[in-house]
């Protein structure tokens, strides 16, 4: 059986049966819930990536995104004999995810004063994009890509987020973040517009 | 106006296509992972749920049980308890209502003598009841004008109760007999037994249920049963039945108390009854009964054995008088067939 790329270096004491590795999601986890260990290795294996980059770039901070990340499996796992398909495993997974984002928001919003605020806005360098005689590296791009995701607002990273890195549709989206299928639009539709002026795409 | 329609085409893009520029350009950035303590942190934290998930079964098969038990038991319980006082209101109800037939004639009689002859005027759907009330009063005043009046009546009224024992023996003959009622304990308890003696020889005995319903009364109240330790008032048998006649006797006595005591301590230097007390307790036109007539009375079980004492002994005349006594004093009391011939 050929391992995932990225959970090569790990020891599982299972490896996934074929059998498994073609089950969907959802009853990968009404199985974990049953008491297949296995299961769960599998489900773990197909979206712990995933979960971990979208959990990184929403938090900016290793040790937070360890953290949130743990207690995302934990939370799912605490909830398996309540666990019912009634929509996609990875939006549930994700869905647990931004509510712990939202909440780790919330407890570490910096609260800077109006003389901090204006002091940092004085000191930073102006916009990429308004230096038209420079052309991005490849680099460049990416690292303005990184920076800009980290400088978006919370909504509007987690939606392309979901988006870029989860693959969600807008529905999707809409259900991970229990807002309106318009407000994910403008979410969207603001930040792609802020992507492409910082790096020119 | 054109940049905003680039926007919505730029979305409309995004949403639909996965390779845009700003897609790739995501996927060249750094790709984290978990790292493997973490990984192993993860994969222990849901191994170890199942292992507990292993050992609940046992308490989750129990804890239902225990929980329907103990949701069965107060069903069962509230059920139970719902169905004793049902029956215990019906038991209540159906013993006071027997013992209000029982007592009827005492408090009617003792209220007001006068109504005996209202009662006896009016047509009453229940000529059983006329009897009743007024049979104690014949008997309780053999000098009473009135009651000599109502002499045929009563006569009527003792084959109407005839024709009601027959009425009530199965459900009288059950309870009364095997348990007498509580005015006939209390009196037993009030007063001593009397003698043979002295139910015949009383040319006109107080009417039990005259008395026993008044007992019954006094014997259920704390207050009157202060009263009657206080040295103020009678405390011989008789001054203590006339007492108990009724409540209103009672309170009227307690009111003139200091009046009648110069009376009461007279009557019991001569040890005889006076008739002051009585006096205050009834009205004018009642009959003051006498010594004889407020002697001790028999219970009707010892009375019905003297009777038979007395068949045996061929006295027939002092027996079938007897009967008629008994029988116009416990006019509901069910006379044994081996007696109800002595009766005209």
């Amino acid at each position: 059986m050929p391992s995932h790329p990225l959970t090569a270096d790990i020891d599982f004491p299972y490896s996934a049966s074929p059998m498994l590795e073609e089950t969907t999601d959802e009853h990968l986890m009404l199985a974990y819930a049953q008491g297949d260990m296995r299961a769960f290795e599998t489900l773990y294996q197909r979206h712990r990536g995933t979960l971990y980059r979208f959990i990184f770039r929403s938090a900016n901070n290793r040790a937070t995104a360890d953290e949130m990340f743990q207690e995302t499996w934990s939370r799912l796992i605490a909830a398996r004999a309540r666990y019912r398909p009634e929509a996609k495993f990875s939006t549930y997974l994700l869905q647990i995810a931004q509510n712990l984002i939202v909440d780790t928001y919330r407890r570490t919003r910096p609260q800077a004063g109006a003389e901090e605020t204006e002091e940092i806005m004085r000191t930073l360098d102006a916009p990429e994009s308004d230096q038209p005689d420079r052309i991005l590296s490849e680099f460049e791009q990416r690292r303005g890509l990184q920076r800009v995701l980290e400088d978006l607002p919370a909504e509007q990273r987690i939606a392309f987020l979901l988006r870029v890195e989860s693959g969600l549709g807008l529905e999707e989206i809409a259900r991970v973040t229990g807002a309106g299928q318009e407000t994910v639009k403008s979410r969207l539709r603001y930040a792609l517009a802020k992507i492409r002026e910082r790096i020119g795409t | 106006m054109s940049n905003q329609h680039q926007l919505e085409r730029e979305l409309e893009e995004f949403l639909t296509q996965s390779r845009l520029p700003i897609v790739d350009l995501y996927s060249k950035l750094p790709q984290p992972q978990p790292n493997a303590q973490l990984d192993q942190q993860v994969l222990k934290q849901a191994r170890q749920a199942l292992v507990q998930d292993a050992a609940k079964p046992a308490q989750v098969l129990t804890k239902p049980a225990a929980r329907r038990i103990h949701t069965r038991w107060p069903i069962a319980l509230s059920s139970a308890a719902s169905v004793v006082f049902a029956a215990g209101l019906a038991l209540h109800f159906g013993m006071e209502n027997w013992r209000a037939q029982e007592n009827s004639p005492a408090s009617t009689t003792s209220s007001s003598a006068t109504k005996v002859g209202q009662v006896h005027r009016s047509d009453s759907p229940e000529p059983k009841i006329d009897t009743n009330e007024a049979t104690p009063a014949q008997t309780s005043s053999p000098s009473a004008p009135a009651a000599e009046a109502v002499k045929p009546e009563t006569t009527d009224a003792a084959a109407l109760n005839d024709a009601t024992y027959m009425h009530k023996e199965l459900s009288v003959d059950q309870v009364s007999p095997a348990t007498p009622s509580p005015s006939d304990t209390t009196q037993k308890l009030e007063e001593p037994p009397p003698s043979p003696n002295t139910a015949q020889g009383s040319a006109a005995p107080l009417s039990p249920p005259a008395a026993s319903a008044p007992i019954t009364e006094f014997a259920r109240d704390p207050e009157a049963t202060d009263k009657r330790t206080q040295p103020a008032f009678p405390q011989t048998s008789d001054e203590r039945q006339r007492t108990m006649m009724t409540d209103r006797a009672a309170t009227l006595r307690t009111r003139n108390a200091e009046a009648t005591k110069p009376q009461i301590a007279g009557a019991m230097q001569k040890s005889a009854a006076p008739a002051a007390a009585t006096s205050l307790a009834m009205p004018k036109s009642a009959p003051t009964p006498t010594n004889a007539a407020v002697a001790t009375v028999p219970t009707a079980e010892a009375w019905i054995a003297k009777i038979r004492a007395m068949v045996q002994a061929g006295q027939h005349e002092q027996a079938i008088s007897s009967l008629k006594q008994l029988h116009e004093k416990y006019p509901n009391y069910p006379l044994p067939l081996d007696l109800r011939p002595l009766l005209p």
